[in-house]
């Protein structure tokens, strides 16, 4: 999810800085615009709630793949999160009220973060 | 999206960065994140951001010649590819008769082509950065935010060093996001 990477890249950016011989060392142009990119949207900021988060995604037994959309984009709707990713519904994995449940959980990690 | 994978790479370490433990250490994960970075992405992981963490070093080559010792590194790394069917954030960059284009992390240009967003049509501004595509609701110029479904991915592009995507905006969902606050529906 984009706010674990967050995490992850803001610590190797101070690591990155120290490593180097030369202090102006460049940082790559990858790396830079995907810390740029996940800064901008990661949806939770404290470590904490990120975990927590993360637990939630995957106590629901969703893939990977569903993890992170949802723990990317925080749909607020039922609708929403089974137009963002359908596959959530297949197969009975997961009726209405499961799919509540989770987006009010992830919610309130939101608001208590 | 983000992922982290294993890897293992050679990494060739100099005759004069050869000394105390820590010193050839640090001279390896310099030379692998080097060589990492070099290499910007590849076909089966996407573009290579991050080395994370090193898992195992084995071999210890010493070539003929230079006196450089060659050591084979297993490590993980974190890349980022996008998936065909993934909805992402994504900022405009630009704006054209065709249609736009987005950046997305490390993807600098993910096209979404005038078909893929019914309902908007096109209106030239003074000069390219005042392009926009206009809907009933919601405008879309240079520095909007966009949520766009991936609808296909090229393979890697070894000239160019990147891949090229297609995305479109026809969906559930999907569109001009506005804010923090609430978003903007393209149905």
């Amino acid at each position: 999810m984009n706010a674990e990477v967050s995490l992850v890249l803001q610590r190797k950016y101070e690591q990155l800085q120290q490593l180097a011989d030369d202090p102006s060392a460049q940082i790559s142009q990858v790396f830079e615009k995907s810390l740029q990119y996940v800064r901008r949207f990661s949806r939770y900021q404290n470590p904490d709630a990120v975990k927590q988060v993360r637990e939630v995604l995957t106590r629901n037994q969703l893939h990977e793949f569903e993890v992170c959309v949802i723990g990317n984009l925080c749909p607020e709707t039922v609708e929403e999160a089974k137009a963002l990713v359908p596959s959530i519904t297949k197969r009975g994995r997961m009726d209405d009220e499961k799919i509540e449940t989770m987006l009010t959980d992830l919610a309130t990690i939101k608001k208590f973060e | 999206m983000f992922f982290e994978v294993e890897m293992r790479r050679s990494v060739m370490v100099e005759p004069h960065e050869l000394g105390g433990t820590l010193q050839m250490q640090r001279a390896m994960l310099r030379r692998l994140i080097k060589d990492v970075e070099k290499e910007v992405g590849s076909d089966e992981y996407g573009f290579h951001v991050a080395v994370t963490t090193v898992n195992g070093v084995s071999g210890g080559k010493i070539q003929s010649g230079t006196g450089a010792v060659v050591f084979s590194v297993d490590f993980n790394c974190i890349v980022f590819k996008l998936i065909e069917d993934e909805v992402v954030e994504a900022e405009v960059v630009s704006t054209g008769q065709q249609g736009f284009f987005v950046s997305c992390g490390p993807y600098a240009s993910m096209f979404i082509h005038r078909k893929e967003m019914t309902g908007f049509s096109f209106q030239p501004g003074p000069s390219p950065e005042f392009n926009e595509w206009r809907d009933s609701g919601s405008v879309i110029h240079p520095k909007s935010l966009v949520r766009v479904r991936v609808k296909a991915h090229s393979i890697w592009d070894p000239k160019r060093k990147t891949f090229n995507v297609a995305g479109t905006l026809n969906g559930d969902l999907l569109g001009v996001v506005v804010d923090e606050t609430g978003k903007d529906d393209e149905d």
